[in-house]
């Protein structure tokens, strides 16, 4: 009867001659699950379900790629960020700022209105400044653009647009209202209000913002929007 | 081996310890060697500056997503109607309808235009109403697996598919919104193109996508005349994609040799006629009610520029891609108005 165990001559290592089948058996077991793996990658492969990576909305790590002024949402902070008597006026409409506001230079206007910034920069465009205002349920939008001067601004309106509508002028302040806001320039500002559905309400809102816009600096390009800045 | 006590011993003479530490010091000189030896000899593994073990994905490559259109079915087709499905319905029907293109358990990727954070009356961006109803109809009719919806917003995307209305229209007809991060990102070749033979791209919602469909509002654009089918896989561009604006008229048309999709379907539910590509007024809007839908997508933006646009003419970007072989410009005898 043959021996199960031999040692070997030069170690202490002992090898088999035989193989006891329920060791065989599962060896091929394990063969047999990592070969279904292996088919199972291979279609999967082609299958890649990108939910497994996809961020929510909640959790996206967006960049915010304008200079961003103030992180605190409340009146009193935009005002601290020196935008002046405009954030004052606007606040008391009873709108609060729940987002920082953004500002864009010749550099990164792109970034806010890609393939609409030649529109702007032909007109020497200097700032963007973005605004978001909220009542709990609507929002607005305001979008101040630092033109440099009185006769950039003007010349961003286009005749089409506002042909045979009432226009206001109030002060430096020039406007005119669209269904859901208003456009206008007020100096070397061009500025655009607009809300985010038709409501009658924000609508009002809009509209009534564009006399806000009266507070804007009138001054020359190096005063007040530069110190918002810094 | 004179007896067992002797068996498991055993001398080891001069001539094998030398041997055995040869063979020692080779072995550790090989295995050294790739990491120790300076970086310009051969074999050298030496990595000081980082640069060799950074990842280099290999660049990938877009299948065709095109599929053969009915024998009897024209090249595009123009769907009348007061509501998005109907128009979407007529428009459809007319190619041979959807379930034709799109297989049960096919995953389909939708791309609308979601490029501004900007409320849908503006124009600026897809119509909401329209991507819900076709999100609709291609999970109920066409019983596809899954509705990917996906765009790569330079603002933030997230806020881009808020304010669009697109985001929460997507999740109401059972769609999945698929935002870009920086790890979605891939690098594709597009060998025939001219700017972009090798570009990072928005890659993950294409990912086993067996379909691809665009759906483009109809706009005014400062650039390049209009924005509309073609136009609208720009927004897959990743890297500094902001450049290609000094030459808009080329890397349109190599946009079209980048995909070809499944079908190119241009809305005017909502047609921005001046100050595109965003917008701003809501008079600068036209509802046309309209939308055309086809095979080929330099037919559909030919048909959308002169009809939905109301211009003249061809837009150059058009003329390019149909010279590097993306579709006809001449919709006529190809065409099916319902509706």
């Amino acid at each position: 009867m043959p021996r199960e165990r031999v040692p070997k001559p030069v170690g202490r290592r002992v090898i088999r001659r035989r193989i006891p089948p329920s060791e065989t058996a599962a060896a091929f077991c394990v063969l047999i699950c990592l070969v279904l793996i292996a088919v199972w990658v291979a279609r999967r492969k082609d299958r890649f379900d990108p939910a497994d990576r996809t961020p929510t909305v909640e959790t996206v790590p967006y960049e915010r790629v304008g200079r961003v002024l103030e992180t605190e949402a409340s009146p009193d902070s935009i005002i601290d960020a020196d935008l002046g008597q405009f954030a004052a006026a606007v606040a008391a409409r009873g709108w609060s700022f729940n987002e920082p506001i953004e500002t864009y230079d010749p550099r990164t206007l792109y970034r806010k209105i890609d393939g609409a910034a030649e529109r702007f920069l032909r007109h020497g465009f200097r700032r963007l400044h973005c605004l978001r205002l909220t009542d709990g349920t609507h929002g607005i939008s305001i979008d101040v653009y630092d033109q440099g001067t009185p006769e950039n601004a003007a010349s961003l309106f286009d005749p089409d647009t506002w042909k045979g509508r009432p226009v206001i002028v109030s002060g430096p302040l020039t406007y005119f209202t669209t269904s859901i806001g208003a456009i206008g320039t007020c100096g070397r500002c061009y500025f655009e209000i607009t809300a985010d559905d038709d409501d009658p309400v924000s609508v009002a809102a809009a509209r009534d913002l564009a006399e806000a816009m009266a507070r804007l600096p009138n001054e020359s390009p190096d005063t007040v929007w530069e110190d918002a800045d810094e | 081996m004179s007896n067992d006590g002797n068996r498991f011993e055993r001398t080891l003479d001069r001539r094998t310890l030398i041997r055995r530490l040869a063979a020692a010091a080779g072995l550790t000189t090989v295995a050294g060697y790739p990491a120790l030896a300076p970086e310009g000899w051969p074999l050298s593994r030496r990595d000081s500056t980082g640069l060799r073990s950074k990842s280099r994905p290999k660049p990938v490559r877009l299948k065709d997503f095109t599929v053969e259109k009915p024998i009897f079915a024209p090249d595009l087709a123009v769907g009348h109607g007061p509501t998005p499905e109907e128009r979407l319905r007529a428009a459809l029907d007319a190619l041979g309808g959807l379930e034709h293109y799109v297989r049960p358990g096919e995953i389909v990727l939708l791309k609308p235009n979601v490029a501004f954070d900007r409320s849908p009356i503006l124009g600026a961006t897809s119509d909401p109403d329209t991507v819900e109803a076709l999100i609709r109809m291609l999970l109920v009719d066409c019983r596809a697996a899954e509705v990917r919806v996906a765009d790569n917003p330079i603002e933030s995307p997230a806020d881009c598919f808020s304010r669009s209305g697109i985001g929460p229209a997507v999740g109401r007809a059972g769609g999945r919104v698929i935002l870009p991060d920086d790890s979605a990102f891939r690098v594709l070749e597009t060998p025939a193109a001219t700017l972009i033979q090798r570009w990072p791209v928005f890659f993950r919602p294409l990912e086993g996508v067996d379909r691809v469909i665009g759906l483009a509002p109809a706009k005014d654009h400062n650039l390049c005349g209009a924005s509309l089918g073609l136009k609208n896989w720009y927004g897959l561009l990743g890297g500094p994609r902001n450049r290609f604006h000094q030459a808009i008229d080329e890397i349109i048309s190599d946009l079209g040799l980048m995909l070809r999709p499944t079908l190119t379907i241009v809305d005017g539910s909502r047609v921005l006629m001046r100050n595109g590509p965003t917008g701003g007024n809501p008079s600068d809007v036209r509802r046309a009610d309209t939308l055309v839908a086809g095979t080929d997508p330099v037919a559909v933006d030919a048909w959308a520029f002169e009809h939905l646009l109301e211009r003249r003419g061809v837009p150059p970007y058009l003329v390019a891609a149909e010279t590097k072989g993306c579709g006809r410009i001449d919709f006529l005898g190809r065409i099916e108005v319902v509706g």
